[in-house]
Order: C-alpha cells, then sequence, then structure tokens
C-alpha cells in the first residue's frame, strides 16, 4: 500500500469530527453511487475488506508553518503523564507536582513533516499555542478579524426549529426550538488526513476526486444545511513512516485492534454509535451496532515485530447494520512507530 | 441510481431589507438587547446558516403545493404521498420536495423506493468579501439595533412594557451564497428548475423572523449568466 496524504482546508462549522472511520464511510458512500472511484466497484471490494482493505484513512490532523518549516499537531499519546513528562534526575518534586496541571493542558504532539517520532525529544503544545501556530500563518486578514480568539477550535450551539406550515411560524411540540452543537476551526486552518491506498483498487486522483466531492455535499451531520464543508489542498505521496528499533505504535485513528497481538495497550475506548449516511440516514434501522474502538492517539507495544511490515493496524468490523448487511466499519487505523523506553 | 452530475449553483445574497435570524440566546447579559442575531463564533461577523435558508425555501414549496392543509402543518413525509384525494400534480410536487429536501426516517422503504437520498445541499452563507471591505472604508455598523413597541388602542400610545430592542443585518450587506444538487439520474434534471422556483419564493417572501413587518426581504445574484436569466423568467403563479 502507498501513503499519502490530502489537504483539507475547512470553509464551515462542522457537526461530526474528522476521524478515519467517518472518512472511509464518506468515501463508500461515494464509491457506490460512482463505480468508477474502485476498479471492479465497491461491492467487490467490500467483500474482501477484512482480509484486503483498499483504502485505510487517518483523522484529520491540524497542519502548520512553524519558521518555514512545516509540522503536524498530533493528538497528545494516550499515555501516562508520569511517562510523557517524566521528571529528569535531580528535579525539584515539588516543581514537578506544580507542573503537572500544565502539562495536562498540552493536549497536542509537534510531529516533524516526515513522520518520525521521536519520543524522546517530541514537543508538547497546548490549544493556545497551537492556535498561535496556525495564527501565525493566517494572512493579515484574518489575524485582524481574529484578535482576541483563544481556541484553535471553538464549540457552537445554533437553534433550529420547523416552521408550522399553517402559521409559518414557530411553536409547540415539534415545533418547538432545538439547539444543535457544532465546532469551527481557526479560519484559513490546513488539515491533513492520510490515506493508505492499494493501488490495485484505486489511486490518489480519484480518492481526492471523492473526497472533492463530499466537501463540497459537506461532511457528517447537518450536512444539507452547511455543516462540514471543505476545500481540498495539495496531495502528496509519502513514504511509510519509519523510527529506529521501534516498540511502539502511535495511532492515527480510531482503530479496533487485532486480538493477542500486542502485549500493552494505552488508549482512551471510543465508542461509535455509528449511523448510516445518504438514503440509509433516513431508513427504519439507520443507527448500526455499537462499535467499541480504541480512539485515535493510542498506543499500542506489539508483541512480534511483524506487526511493523505492514503500514496499519487493525481490523475490519462487521455485521455492525440491520439495514445493510455488508456494511464494514473501518477498524483499521494508520500508525507511526516509534521507541518507547520505558521502566518495567 | 447513479450519481451523474452535482450541480453548484453559486452566487450572492442582497439584503434589502434588515435580516433577523435569531442567535437563540442562552445567555443574558445586563443592558444587552433583547434578540441578537447569529454570528460566526470566531469572527462575530454575521452569517445566513444554510438550515434557514433550507427550511424556508422547503415550508414555501410546500405551501405552493398546497398540501400544508393535509398534513395539519408539519413537514411534508413519504408517507402524505398516499392521503386520499391528492391531485396527481400534486403527488408529483410532494415527490419533488421529497427528493430535494428528504423525509423522517419512519417512512423507510417508501423513500428508498420512490425519492432515494436527499439531492439539495445549502452551505452557510457568509459575508462576501466586497461586503467586507465596504463596511470597513465606509465604518459601517454590522449589527443595527431596531426598538419596537405596541400601540395601546384606546390611548394610542405606547404600551407599557412593549418596548422591545431588536438586532437587526442592515440592508446592502452581501453574503456568498451555494447550494449543491446531486443529479442520480436523467429524471432529476427537473428539480433543478424546481429548486429555482423555491428560491424565487423566497425572494418574493422573506428570510428570517419578522418578515410580515418588513424584515428579510432578500434578492438572488447568481454567478452563471444562464442560471442568472432563467431564474428571472420564473414566473411562479402565472
Amino acid at each position: 500500500m502507498k501513503l499519502y496524504e490530502i489537504i483539507i482546508k475547512p470553509l464551515s462549522a462542522f457537526g461530526t469530527p474528522l476521524k478515519g472511520d467517518t472518512l472511509f464511510g464518506h468515501f463508500c458512500w461515494q464509491a457506490a453511487y460512482d463505480p468508477s472511484l474502485l476498479n471492479g466497484g465497491l461491492d467487490k471490494w467490500i467483500a474482501c475488506y477484512q482480509e484486503k482493505p483498499f483504502a485505510v484513512f487517518s483523522s484529520a490532523w491540524p497542519k502548520f508553518d512553524d519558521d518555514g518549516k512545516f509540522f503536524y499537531a498530533f493528538k497528545r499519546p494516550d499515555l501516562p503523564l508520569s511517562l510523557l513528562f517524566a521528571p529528569s534526575a535531580g528535579d525539584d518534586k515539588r516543581k514537578t507536582f506544580e507542573g503537572r496541571k500544565e502539562n495536562k493542558k498540552k493536549k497536542w504532539m509537534k510531529v516533524k513533516e516526515g513522520l518520525l517520532l521521536d519520543f524522546k525529544s517530541v514537543e508538547y503544545l497546548t490549544d493556545k499555542e497551537l492556535m498561535e501556530k496556525v495564527r501565525n500563518q493566517a494572512t493579515d486578514d484574518t489575524k485582524r478579524i481574529m484578535r482576541g480568539e483563544k481556541y484553535f477550535c471553538s464549540e457552537f450551539t445554533r437553534q433550529h426549529n420547523t416552521i408550522n406550515r399553517m402559521t409559518m411560524t414557530t411553536g409547540e411540540g415539534m415545533f418547538a426550538p432545538f439547539t444543535e452543537t457544532s465546532f469551527f476551526y481557526y479560519p484559513e486552518t490546513e488539515l491533513a488526513v492520510f490515506a493508505l491506498i492499494d493501488e490495485e483498487a484505486t489511486d490518489i486522483g480519484r480518492i481526492c476526486a471523492a473526497m472533492e466531492k463530499i466537501g463540497k455535499f459537506g461532511f457528517g451531520k447537518d450536512a444539507s444545511t452547511g455543516c462540514g464543508r471543505f476545500d481540498i489542498g495539495e496531495d502528496s505521496e509519502l513514504e511509510l513512516p519509519s523510527a529506529d528499533s521501534p516498540n511502539a505504535c502511535y495511532m492515527l485513528a480510531p482503530t479496533v485492534p487485532e486480538a493477542g497481538r500486542f502485549y500493552d495497550h494505552y488508549f482512551i475506548p471510543f465508542v461509535r454509535f455509528g449511523k448510516h449516511g445518504d438514503v440509509l440516514a433516513t431508513s427504519e434501522n439507520p443507527f448500526k451496532n455499537p462499535v467499541v474502538m480504541a480512539d485515535e492517539g493510542a498506543v499500542f507495544m506489539p508483541k512480534s515485530e511483524n506487526v511493523f511490515k505492514k503500514p496499519y493496524i487493525g481490523r475490519a468490523v462487521l455485521n455492525t447494520s440491520k439495514s445493510m448487511k455488508q456494511t464494514v466499519v473501518q477498524g483499521y487505523a494508520p500508525y507511526l512507530p516509534f521507541r518507547l523506553e520505558m521502566k518495567i | 441510481m447513479q450519481l451523474i452530475d452535482i450541480k453548484e449553483i453559486k452566487g450572492k445574497i442582497v439584503l434589502k431589507s434588515g435580516l433577523h435570524i435569531g442567535a437563540g440566546d442562552t445567555e443574558m447579559h445586563i443592558g444587552g438587547i433583547d434578540n441578537t442575531v447569529v454570528r460566526h463564533p470566531h469572527t462575530q461577523e454575521p452569517y445566513i446558516p444554510g438550515s434557514s435558508i433550507k427550511g424556508k425555501v422547503r415550508s414555501l414549496l410546500e405551501m405552493k403545493s398546497g398540501v400544508m392543509y393535509r398534513t395539519g402543518g408539519a413537514p411534508l413525509q413519504a408517507k402524505h404521498l398516499d392521503l386520499e384525494g391528492l391531485e396527481d400534480e400534486q403527488r408529483i410536487e410532494c415527490l419533488k420536495i421529497i427528493k430535494l429536501f428528504g423525509s423522517s426516517g419512519a417512512d423507510a422503504e417508501k423513500i428508498a423506493k420512490f425519492a432515494g437520498p436527499t439531492r439539495v445541499s445549502f452551505a452557510d452563507c457568509f459575508m462576501s468579501e466586497e461586503s467586507r471591505e465596504r463596511v470597513r472604508e465606509e465604518r459601517l455598523t454590522l449589527f443595527e439595533i431596531k426598538s419596537e413597541t405596541a400601540i395601546d388602542r384606546i390611548s394610542g400610545t405606547a404600551k407599557s412594557g412593549s418596548l422591545r430592542f431588536v438586532e437587526r443585518v442592515p440592508a446592502d450587506i452581501k453574503f456568498d451564497f451555494a447550494v449543491g444538487l446531486k443529479m442520480l439520474g436523467e429524471e432529476d434534471k427537473e428539480l433543478f428548475d424546481y429548486l429555482l422556483l423555491g428560491l424565487k419564493l423566497l425572494e418574493m417572501d422573506a428570510l428570517g423572523g419578522s418578515g410580515s413587518r418588513g424584515y428579510g426581504k432578500i434578492e438572488f445574484v447568481f454567478e452563471n449568466e444562464d442560471v442568472e436569466k432563467k431564474f428571472k423568467n420564473i414566473k411562479p403563479f402565472s
């Protein structure tokens, strides 16, 4: 499989986070309506997805320019803080404890463009620090408008209502106002999605064409009313990430790891209460069975070095839908190999 | 059913009168205004949510189809296609509305069989660059405050406690408008014209709150000349 980076430029609010499994689901709907996106059509590749995934998407991660060099901001690994911010010998214990609260705020991990994760020298950023980095690459107009903004990603509650066609006003019951929450990225933010592609099935040109359509029509929740719009930027082929004598994997999307392949796991559980999109969104059973996943940012310690031979980890999840038997959930995720030194 | 095209209608919405799309204030501020308008959370500029346009266009098309009495004022759903006494023409219009805007999940089989997925997708309309520059250069305000009251019919003066302040986006501000339309087969081409009809009705009616008091008059200006010409020639009631 080949690894590509696709740049996404958000244009509106999002109701659904840009996670790998949801991006995969959107791509499948595009392929369902456009058979030319996959050689031989979607059905052929979905049938063998368990053994041979045709595409594995990562979640979308901020990419920013810092002093002329590009960096990614990934989620801080879900490792204990004592491991991430281990005090050096001779450090004042009091200061270490006092620094814990500050360290907790550092939710982002800065990784260089080559995707080389050196755990010893990695730098962590708070949401505010990330916002500053993104702000630095914004145009002057945006900087002026955004004075005082503190967050890279802001939550936002919008009120909606259904109009009573008889009175053309709101009212009680089904016509009562209700609220929906969505989130906005800092303007001019660029996000990177990493896609592993089996060139036997498709190519980056077709993946980008599908992504462009998704961005035009909207991604996720409330797409028909303005949420989830994005533009596509450049795409580029990347070398598969590597590291010196790696013993751990940092996950770039929610994963369902294969049983028995890892001797240790650090993750935050994420339950995907999946819902069908497109025509099945309004079907009698639009909800898929919940899938428990390890959220992006998980760290897995493989038992064998063989794990590093494949550029992805995880497995496909089947039998999740009552409406469409063929439904598959992307339990795969691309990962960054790295060396994790621990005192056991 | 195969996706053959995604048509994108782009253009500008020009405000012809003050626009009030309420923010649905969830908090109160001392000395603050009663009814604020929706703002972009980062830039604090006004914008028109796609949901406001979609909802109003749909409700106007449903009004025009004449089935609102049969649905009791509720949005048209796929189950209403089975209502007795519907004329063929009304049924065809109802199907177009469901194809364009979607239907609720209770009638799954019917939707899958007759209509398919929701075809239309309205983007949020953010302030145009042209307006942004004009506001900056001429030091205009982006929000006007309009006071309103009720008149006591006996004394002929303002009724006690009736004074209220409403925030509006002033006339002449322009917003970037975009709507996507999925074409799932040749027969969907008629949906494009039907969508334009809905937009025409919106132009003739009003967007947002207090439409009957002059708020929310808008004009569409389309980028594509053919669409602009077609839109100008639509006469919904002739």
